[in-house]
């Protein structure tokens, strides 16, 4: 067993057991190369089923390039997929110019969720957020409760050790459960290599850039870059001073915004 | 090509510097992205303070307003051989149960003390719980060398005092290393402060910490679950220890049955043989029964099956643990209604003072030698054995409330 296979062990023991505790589930997939890698650690997991839906969030402002994957992708591996949106918000023409970019997160990402969560009364969601993206997401348990607002209590997680996670819920209280928070960028993109997954050809470089993190078409940057292949992107986060979701503006907004953010409920 | 990984834990007394030797290695090794560095100075320039290095990795406002580590982060650099996980801890009494999520993911620690205050409750609560934990390997490193002049005489006797504390709790520490976390000294860069030391540096003895391999034991798979995905039964968990490949024999516990392994299976991998720490679904035949909780293993070298057992117990919750208490027992997979039929040997897991030798209640952050009565037949082994099946926990409503290991069957 090499490194990058206790990475993928880890994983497959949260994912199976968030799946025998919880009879309704379902996996949030932006379609970055994050939750792709979730999606198929799913599959191994359970021998190539996705035994439990696939959410989608659409914001209305993704790459033409994302939706065309996640349809691909929804087919070729037989996804029972659902894509939540926000209707009322956006018909209202909230957007990421309307004001300040936590509140066109929270009402176009966080609300939508919440629609889904509440309409599939869903008990837990699966995650592919990871310690090192944020120093907000290296304080995160694997077994992660919200309320029935949807606010994470930081400041009194459960303890997690041995791979004993907190499993009861009262009904207005979802968990959400982080199987990648132990791998890294640079892991993910070896996995991706190792196991051939795909991803978006945003990662890709185009005219001398590239997405190194990926959102809504509005709010991210691409940076400089001429990696082509995984390989080159491998090369080329390992020797990064750069961090992943420097491109991400609502990272940005003040120093506090993420931990906002997910305070309300946001990823 | 992939390095070599090490997890390691940074624990200790609160305000002894944990958070800021961290943030001066990730911020000496260059592993701070630049605009990481830039919110780190605004965000300290905004509590009117100059670069908090800490910042690095207490990221929480609160934690910031308050200056302390409510909560463990992992932090992620990389030292000339090897990529390490660094696990901070934090050191208040309040978050123990933090600190033991963090440090329970670590192979190897750091714990840091204050060479002006010397060892603290903390200091000690944390070595103690270093060894609940089974961490064997622990590096000492004595803080703030310059509010005590850099002096060796001062260094010796923080070095005298946390040694002999460690050998009453049965931690060898490999290491003992003189710093300041403040002003650079010894952590990246060997200190012209104190010409007295001839040893390491923090970044040097990190590439030294051997990375912990499997010794091989006896063959354990814990069942996570049991599937039914295209007409086959598909028995779903991990290979704790030892190996499996198809053909080989098992006993099936707590059944008492024995069985042959048709087939290791996984998604699209022509691999057979199971190695431990891999997660697997096994296919055997259908007259075996097979469901969540069941421990396969060597039938040459098998656990025990118990109802009841003696478990060295850490209680994390504010509301004492009585006798005649009703928990819930987990171990591996396993799960069963617990009672509580005696607290021996209740002692302050700082002080390591015996409170009691036959305690009615167990209060929070004490220590004690339970007595436990499972309702249902539980497969364990001693934790010395194999600590797969000799780890325990305590549940109240869904949430872990004590932490132990099995020392008697």
């Amino acid at each position: 067993m090499d490194y990058l296979d206790d990475l993928e062990s880890r994983s497959i023991y949260i994912i199976r057991e968030a799946y025998h505790r919880f009879r309704r589930m379902a996996l949030l997939w932006s379609v970055g190369k994050d939750s792709t890698t979730l999606l198929c650690l799913c599959r191994k997991a359970f021998l190539g089923q996705v035994p439990f839906p696939v959410i989608h969030i659409d914001t209305g402002y993704k790459f033409p390039e994302m939706y065309r994957f996640r349809d691909e992708y929804a087919e070729q591996w037989g996804l029972d997929l659902i894509v939540g949106t926000n209707r009322e918000a956006r018909e209202a023409g909230m957007g990421p110019t309307k004001g300040a970019k936590l509140d066109c997160c929270t009402a176009l990402k966080t609300e939508a969720l919440k629609q889904v969560l509440r309409e599939h009364k869903l008990e837990a969601i699966l995650l592919g957020i990871r310690r090192d993206e944020h120093g907000i997401r290296a304080k995160e348990r694997y077994f992660s409760p919200r309320n029935e607002s949807f606010q994470w209590d930081y400041q009194n997680q459960p303890a997690e050790l041995w791979d004993q996670y907190k499993s009861l819920s009262d009904d207005r209280e979802h968990f959400r459960i982080h199987p990648l928070l132990h791998m890294t960028e640079l892991d993910v993109w070896r996995y991706v290599q190792r196991e051939a997954l795909p991803v978006t050809e945003l990662y890709f470089a185009r005219n001398g850039k590239r997405y190194r993190s990926i959102g809504c078409a509005t709010c991210c940057s691409p940076v400089e870059s001429e990696a082509s292949t995984v390989a080159e992107i491998i090369a080329e986060v390992a020797a990064s001073k750069v961090s992943e979701r420097s491109g991400r503006a609502q990272d940005k907004e003040d120093a506090y915004t993420m931990q906002k953010l997910r305070a309300l409920g946001y990823m | 090509m992939a390095q070599d990984h090490l997890r390691i834990t940074f624990v200790g007394h609160i305000d002894h510097g944990k958070s800021s030797l961290i943030g001066r290695l990730l911020y000496e090794t260059d592993s701070v992205p630049e605009e990481r560095m830039e919110q780190v100075r605004a965000a300290s320039a905004a509590q009117g303070r100059d670069a908090e290095l800490a910042y690095l990795v207490d990221h929480l406002k609160e934690e910031r307003d308050r200056g302390i580590t409510i909560d463990t982060a992992q932090i992620f650099f990389r030292t000339p051989g090897r990529e390490c996980i660094v696990i901070d801890a934090p050191g208040h009494r309040e978050f123990l149960k933090n600190m033991l999520t963090g440090a329970s993911q670590a192979e190897a620690a750091i714990l840091i003390v204050d060479a002006e205050e010397g060892l603290r409750e903390q200091t000690r609560r944390h070595a103690f719980l270093l060894r609940l934990l089974s961490i064997h390997y622990c590096v000492v490193v004595v803080n703030k060398m310059d509010l005590v002049a850099y002096a060796q005489e001062r260094f010796e006797e923080v070095r005298e005092a946390v040694g002999q504390f460690l050998e009453r709790v049965g931690l060898a520490a490999a290491d003992f290393i003189p710093i300041s976390a403040k002003h650079g000294d010894n952590v990246t860069r060997p200190s012209d402060r104190m010409p007295w030391y001839q040893g390491l540096t923090i970044l040097e003895l990190l590439d030294t910490i051997p990375s912990t391999r499997e010794t091989s034991l006896p063959a354990r798979f814990c069942v996570q679950d049991v599937y039914h995905f295209g007409g086959q039964r598909m028995i779903a968990g991990r290979l704790e220890t030892g190996t499996l490949g198809p053909g080989d024999s098992i006993h099936i516990l707590p059944d008492g049955l024995d069985a042959s392994v048709e087939s290791v299976e996984r998604f699209e991998s022509p691999r057979t043989l199971a190695e431990a720490g891999e997660c697997v679904a096994l296919i055997l035949p259908p007259d075996a029964p097979a469901r969540r909780g069941q421990v396969y293993c060597d039938p040459l070298a098998p656990p025990q099956v118990v109802t009841t057992l003696t478990a060295r117990l850490f209680w994390m919750r504010e509301e004492p643990l009585a006798v005649g208490d009703d928990v819930t027992l987990k171990i591996a997979t396993q799960e069963s209604a617990c009672r509580v039929r005696a607290i021996r040997h209740r002692i302050d897991s700082s002080s390591l003072d015996v409170l009691e030798e036959e305690a009615q209640h167990l209060g929070t952050t004490e220590v004690a030698d339970l007595e436990l009565e499972a309702a249902s037949p539980m497969v364990a082994e001693l934790v010395e054995q194999n600590p797969s099946l000799g780890r325990l926990v305590l549940e109240l409503d869904g949430a872990v409330a004590g932490a132990g290991t099995i020392v008697a069957l």
